[in-house]
C-alpha cells in the first residue's frame, strides 16, 4: 500500500492526541499482564452468540443478556443479569451434567457447583472482563470460556 | 535495510515481524507478547476513544481485546493481519458497550456519519491554543471520522488493512474517507480559529 505523504494536519493531530489522550500506563500494563492468563491444557469454549450483539432494534439495554459458548459438543448458556455494580450469572450446561464452575477475573474468582441438570448460579460477580471454567467430574479436561466483558 | 541489526556474533537486536512475535508468544515467550502489546496497544486505545468511550470503558475494551488474543494466540490464521484482528475485536467490543448504554440507536452505521457536535467531555490541559482548538474540533466531527483519524494518528501508523478492520469499511474507501474527514476537521478548526485569532499564529 503506497502511503501518501502525511498531511501536515494529520501529523499535527498526532501530536495533539499524544498530549491530550495518551494511552494510560495501566492499560498497557494490563494488556501485558493478560499473557499470564494463557492456558494450555484447557479447552476453549468460544463465544458463539451474544444477545447484546444480535437483534438490532431490540431494547437490549433493558433485557437480560444471553451468552452462548461452545466447545465441541459442549455448550454453556449464561444469562447475565445486572444487579447494580455486580452481575448475577445463571447458567446451563448442555448436555446437562454436574460440574465444578469457576468464574474468574483479573484478580479473583468465585466458585459454584452445577447441579445434575447442569444448572448453576453465581451471584455478585464484579462487572468487568470475566471467563468461566467448567470441570466435569468424569472429564479430566477443563473447559474455559472466551473472555467476555459483563 | 534489513529487519534485524546484528551487533557482532551472537548479539542480535531483532526487529521481529508480527508473525514471528506471534509464533514466539504462542510458545510462551512473554517478551514477544510485550512487543506485540507495544506495537498495537495504541491502535486499540485509539479505536475505543474514537468511539467516544470513557477512559474506563476504553480500558475495558482494551483488556477484553488482549485477553481474547491470548486465548487465540495459536489460532490467528493470518499473522500479517493481526492489527486487523485486534481492530475488529476492539470495534465489536465498542459497539457492544455503546449498545448496552443505549447510545446506539438503530445501528451504528446509521448514526456514524452524523456530526456529533459535542466536544470531547474530558477537560484536557493543552497550553497551545492551536492544539486546544484542534482537539476541540476533533471531538466535533462524525464518529466515523473520529475513529478513522484517531486510528491514522496512531504511532506506529497502522496499515490500511488495520484501519479497514477498525471501521468495518472496505480498503478502497479509506483514502477518500480520510481526505473527507481531514477536510471536516480543517473546517471545524478554521471556524474556531476565526473566532480566536491567537490560534492562527504559531502554526506548523
Amino acid at each position: 500500500m503506497a502511503e501518501q505523504a502525511i498531511e501536515p494536519l494529520l501529523s499535527e493531530l498526532r501530536n495533539v492526541v499524544e498530549q491530550a489522550d495518551p494511552i494510560p500506563g495501566h492499560v498497557v500494563a494490563a494488556a501485558k499482564a493478560a499473557f499470564s492468563w494463557r492456558t494450555i491444557d484447557a479447552e476453549l469454549a468460544e463465544l458463539a452468540a451474544d444477545s447484546m450483539l444480535s437483534g438490532a432494534g431490540t431494547r437490549a439495554a433493558d433485557a437480560a443478556r444471553l451468552l452462548t459458548f461452545q466447545a465441541g459438543a459442549v455448550e454453556i448458556e449464561v444469562e447475565v443479569a445486572d444487579t447494580g455494580a455486580t452481575r448475577r450469572l445463571t447458567g446451563q450446561l448442555v448436555p446437562p451434567s454436574a460440574a465444578a464452575v469457576s468464574v474468574r477475573w483479573a484478580d479473583g474468582s468465585l466458585d459454584a457447583q452445577a447441579d445434575d441438570l447442569g444448572r448453576f448460579t453465581v451471584e455478585a460477580v464484579p462487572a468487568g472482563t470475566v471467563r468461566i471454567a467448567i470441570t466435569r467430574p468424569d472429564d479430566s479436561r477443563t473447559v474455559v470460556t472466551s473472555w467476555v466483558s459483563i | 535495510m534489513g529487519p534485524s541489526t546484528h551487533i557482532g556474533k551472537g548479539h542480535v537486536v531483532p526487529e521481529r515481524g508480527t508473525a514471528e512475535l506471534l509464533a514466539a508468544a504462542a510458545t510462551g515467550e512473554s517478551a514477544a507478547w510485550d512487543a506485540l502489546v507495544e506495537r498495537y496497544a495504541r491502535l486499540v486505545w485509539a479505536i475505543a476513544r474514537g468511539f467516544a468511550l470513557s477512559a474506563a470503558d476504553a480500558a475495558d475494551v482494551s483488556q477484553t481485546t488482549w485477553l481474547r488474543l491470548v486465548e487465540h494466540l495459536d489460532k490467528v490464521r493470518d499473522p500479517d493481519h493481526l492489527g486487523g484482528w485486534l481492530a475488529t475485536t476492539a470495534r465489536h467490543e465498542c459497539l457492544r458497550i455503546l449498545r448496552r448504554s443505549g447510545r446506539e440507536v438503530v445501528g451504528v452505521d446509521a448514526d456514524f456519519d452524523r456530526e456529533t457536535g459535542e466536544p470531547t467531555p474530558e477537560s484536557v490541559v493543552l497550553t497551545n491554543e492551536r492544539d486546544r482548538l484542534l482537539w476541540l474540533s476533533l471531538g466535533e466531527i462524525s464518529q466515523r471520522c473520529q475513529v478513522l483519524l484517531r486510528a491514522l494518528a496512531t504511532v506506529p501508523p497502522p496499515s490500511y488493512q488495520d484501519i479497514s478492520a477498525a471501521l468495518g469499511m472496505p480498503i478502497g474507501s479509506i483514502g477518500p474517507t480520510r481526505a473527507r474527514c481531514l477536510d471536516h476537521l480543517k473546517q471545524r478548526f478554521d471556524a474556531h480559529a476565526g473566532a480566536s485569532p491567537e490560534a492562527t499564529s504559531g502554526g506548523a
